[in-house]
């Protein structure tokens, strides 16, 4: 089997085309390394002083009442990851900020995708984009006539009645294909992991999520190994032996996951967004507002305090009851929105099913998924980024409301809340999921890339036993 | 010579399965991606319904409680929820900006999953710094739609490559190259002319498949004489491209596994690794202005702006102007004051956002003159630019808004500050929006561009076989 190996690898070495090719896309990661790399500095540092500055301006902000400074809002930045210089995932699509004001509830605002031109809808050039869809054409380059050479050649025969064993035959083949991959991979996510460790500011940056990720794309690439050499060996001649593979490569990536996009629009519609608005409206005007003392809720509030401390009117209370209420009605609008987003968030994670569900057509799918988590830079990461920030806008009205009713006097106009208060506020910070929670989050994923891995190389084995 | 020909390649694709098998897979595909673009269009227009009917609604309730104020009766409500006060109005019941989708827009969703095509300016609040996002899962704008537009420019020319790629290297692979050779014509003519029967039957397949999708899902579509001649003129200019490229593979290295290999390899640089480099390198070299700086420069503007705010208004009412005060003068006075202070505002921050939006321009002007190095990248700005569906279609909207929000604006503002009521026949007189496609139809000359790179290749690239009418290299 050694000789077999070593007999493939060195007609590679011999043979131009996977000369130009492998150039061709070392080339390709070292544009797509500095330019990210570039990129990357720059976001980050762009972050740092977003952050500091805004901090600043919240801090120094003129004296004014607890409930205007809400309104004057701060803002929550989403932070670089350190793996998001290997895979943007949707990172251009989502923004990576978010207005944190009294009453509402933000999106994050300013895509890159919505500043940039339909040029940016063919695709991005990372390391991600390199080894997810022109890693495995190499592949079927090196792979698509292993078989079908023997055949062409009329040296299957020879090899048969050397009595070569099938089986080992069709190993040592799969491993002559998959070995050249394997090491320029290795060489890809060494090097990242150098480039990582030596930058600064990296934020979250850990070797073992990176091995990890090295694990799943060799993974993917030992599928299609086993798919290329399948299929070399059920065809008749080379030609159609390569355009079968690239036909299974388009499938895998580009026709599943565009065909997913349709189903899980179809089958799940996003609301629009002034639906989604008016919806969060009509709840919103069922209850408390804080502005509101007239209304049926504020009402209803009024007598329950009143009732639970004891006192026949506001003016016997403990604390400001103005401050209070404002709490109560942002606390209530709170969860309207927790309803309305979580509601959001479920056609979300159908959608994503959807697209998860058709892993059975193409591995594509499970690994692209499974990539932009581990990497940080998944929908699902946006998802808890945007909870954590409203919960920190829900610990900022608190403190703002409650300083309200704890130090206004009953009636008093003119308070105002001044700078050595406003930096009490604590700080936003966000931490993304740990590795194992989130590999937990993607067993389905885990699950149909070892199917995929598996299946098929079961399949090459007993082919090989009956050609 | 040439009939000889043309009928034995007709009979030649009859006997194969290989134009049964491209018309079967164009068929389907077509017909896929058109269904899928008809639904997208459908929900567009579906959403459109569904907030024009809210529209509906609530301009019942104004137009029920505008009667009733008419017939002198004063129903007790708050100051803030009177609809015969014009700021009532132009806040609570603001008119709908609607960008409803061409005929063509099922062919390319282009921008179309990102933004919003409907809007409500107000008559106070920020109008020239919308948000135009639309919400979707992000996921799908990763992995994009299966559209018509996807499948002619990526799938097409792989279809074109199996149609294409052994033309003449079958022949010397059967050795009828040199029984070709010793006919009365030229191979390079027997070639051009095999090619050109080719061309021709790809084309009008693709044609007619696109009219019977189109018959079949779109009837509409059909009177769009001219967007649908640009369109078909521009999938024979992207089909000439493919059918050039096979052209010189095939007699610059002719055998047939190496053309398959050549050209998927300039399938691939073409169609995505272009680009992607394009993409990437274009933003390192002219970044996008960073938003987070904006965000910074906006708030900085607005800290230091606010005690001017502060001196023409107080900043809680500012922050909730429907809360102003229900008497009469006093009422007067507040608005005064209200747009007074946001002019403040305005006038600082408009000039920052400009410059935005220039930098911005400026930036997207640049890249967009990279796409002459990829046809895939002119088709996709054509697909798009027919379908209503570019990013300059959108950018236009937000100005036609913007445009509107400023008339809105200006047809209450002056009833406030003469003391004006609401009235019913005001509401028949609102100003009202009319989305227009202001962009010009960019396609025939994205036709001409790439008409001319084709023939441009097919010259300088092929001149040397052109010329050589033995065709002596082709039999090496």
């Amino acid at each position: 089997m050694k000789n077999i190996v070593l007999k493939e690898l060195k007609e590679l070495i011999r043979d131009g085309r996977f000369k130009i090719a492998s150039i061709i896309l070392l080339v390709l990661l070292l544009i797509a390394t500095v330019t990210g790399v570039n990129q990357y500095k720059k976001n980050t540092e762009q972050y740092s002083i977003s952050k500091t500055k805004e901090r600043n301006i919240w801090e120094t902000q003129s004296e004014k009442n607890p409930h205007s400074a809400a309104h004057y809002g701060t803002y929550a930045f989403k932070p670089q990851f350190a793996l998001s210089l290997f895979d943007y995932g949707v990172t251009q699509y989502t923004g990576s900020s978010i207005f944190l004001e009294a009453h509402n509830r933000n999106e994050a605002s300013f895509s890159e995708a919505s500043d940039q031109t339909s040029l940016a809808r063919f695709g991005t050039l990372s390391i991600n984009f390199v080894l997810i869809y022109l890693f495995p054409l190499i592949i079927i380059l090196i792979g698509y006539n292993a078989y079908t050479k023997e055949f062409e050649l009329k040296t299957f025969t020879l090899l048969k009645s050397q009595s070569v064993h099938p089986v080992k035959l069709a190993l040592g083949k799969w491993l002559a294909t998959f070995l050249p991959i394997l090491l320029l991979t290795a060489l890809v996510f060494i090097t990242t992991g150098i480039i990582l460790s030596n930058l600064q500011g990296v934020a979250f940056f850990s070797w073992m999520s990176l091995s990890v990720l090295f694990f799943t794309y060799t993974l993917y690439y030992a599928v299609i190994t086993t798919l290329t050499v399948l299929i070399s060996m059920w065809s008749k001649s080379s030609g159609v032996s390569l355009v079968s593979s690239l036909v299974i490569w388009v499938l895998f990536s580009f026709i599943t996951p565009k065909i997913a996009t349709n189903f899980a629009n179809s089958n799940h519609p996003y609301p629009s967004k002034s639906e989604f608005a008016s919806r969060i409206a009509e709840d919103k005007q069922k209850g408390l507002d804080g502005h509101n003392p007239w209304s049926k809720a504020a009402k209803q509030l009024e007598i329950e305090t009143l009732k639970e401390y004891g006192v026949d009117s506001i003016s016997q209370l403990p604390f400001n009851y103005a401050g209070y209420r404002m709490q109560k009605g942002e606390e209530f609008e709170a969860q309207v929105y927790d309803k309305h987003y979580s509601i959001l968030n479920d056609i979300a994670v159908n959608q994503n099913q959807t697209y998860k569900n058709l892993s059975f057509i193409s591995p594509f799918v499970p690994i692209r998924f499974l990539s932009m988590d581990i990497a940080n830079t998944s929908n699902n990461l946006h998802w808890k980024f945007t909870q954590a920030a409203e919960a920190y806008r829900l610990e900022k009205q608190k403190f703002l409301n409650y300083d309200i009713k704890d130090n206004m006097k009953v009636g008093e106009r003119g308070y105002t809340m001044g700078a050595d208060k406003f930096k009490k506020l604590p700080k936003f910070k966000f931490t993304p999921p740990l590795l194992s929670e989130i590999l937990s989050e993607n067993r389905q994923n885990i699950l149909f890339i070892a199917l995929w891995l598996v299946l098929p190389f079961i399949g090459l084995i007993m082919t090989s036993k009956k050609i | 010579m040439f009939s000889n020909n043309l009928l034995y390649e007709i009979k030649l694709l009859t006997r194969s399965k290989w134009l049964l098998i491209l018309l079967v897979s164009i068929a389907m595909l077509f017909a896929f991606a058109t269904f899928n673009g008809k639904k997208n269009v459908d929900k567009r227009l579906n959403d459109i319904t569904v907030v024009k009917k809210e529209l509906q609604k609530r301009d019942s309730v104004l137009v029920e409680t505008l009667k009733v104020f008419e017939a002198g009766k004063k129903p007790d409500m708050p100051y803030w929820q009177k609809p015969n006060e014009p700021m009532t109005v132009g806040y609570q019941y603001p008119r709908l900006a609607i960008m409803k989708p061409q005929e063509l827009s099922f062919l390319a969703t282009g921008q179309s999953d990102m933004y919003t095509h409907f809007k409500s300016p107000k008559v106070y609040g920020n109008n020239f710094a919308l948000d135009y996002s639309e919400m979707v899962n992000p996921v799908q704008l990763l992995f994009g739609n299966f559209d018509l537009a996807f499948v002619i420019i990526y799938i097409l020319p792989l279809l074109i490559i199996t149609f294409t790629y052994n033309i003449l290297s079958k022949e010397k692979e059967l050795g009828t190259l040199k029984l070709l050779g010793a006919q009365p014509i030229a191979i390079m003519s027997w070639l051009l002319q095999k090619l050109a029967i080719r061309y021709v039957i790809i084309t009008l397949l693709t044609w007619i498949i696109v009219l019977l999708t189109m018959l079949l899902f779109s009837v509409n579509a059909l009177a769009q004489v001219t967007n649908l001649i640009g369109l078909f003129l521009i999938i024979a200019a992207y089909v000439l491209f493919w059918f050039v490229a096979a052209f010189i593979v095939n007699v610059k290295i002719n055998n047939s596994s190496k053309n398959a290999l050549a050209l998927i390899g300039v399938w691939l640089l073409l169609v995505m690794v272009i680009p992607a480099t394009i993409n990437q390198i274009g933003s390192a070299l002219y970044p996008t202005p960073s938003r987070l700086k904006m965000i910074n420069e906006i708030r900085l503007i607005k800290k230091e702006n606010e005690e001017k705010q502060n001196e023409i208004m107080n900043d809680y009412l500012r922050t909730h102007p429907e809360l102003a005060q229900n008497n009469d003068e006093q009422r007067f006075g507040f608005w005064h004051n209200y747009f007074a202070s946001e002019k403040v505002m305005e006038e600082k921050t408009k000039p920052l956002l400009n410059d935005y939006d220039i930098q911005l321009k400026k930036q997207q002007h640049l890249i967009s003159t990279f796409k002459y190095i990829s046809p895939a990248i002119l088709m996709q700005q054509a697909l798009n630019n027919i379908s209503g569906t570019s990013e300059k279609h959108y950018n236009d909207y937000k100005k036609q808004v913007f445009e509107f929000s400023v008339r809105w604006r200006n047809y209450l503002v002056p009833m406030l500050f003469k003391n004006e009521k609401f009235t019913l026949e005001d509401y028949s007189s609102m100003p009202q929006f009319n989305y227009e496609n202001r962009i010009k139809n960019e396609v025939w000359f994205n036709f001409i561009a790439l008409t001319l790179i084709s023939l441009l290749l097919f010259f300088v690239l092929g001149s040397k076989h052109l010329k050589d009418k033995s065709a002596k290299n082709l039999f090496l």
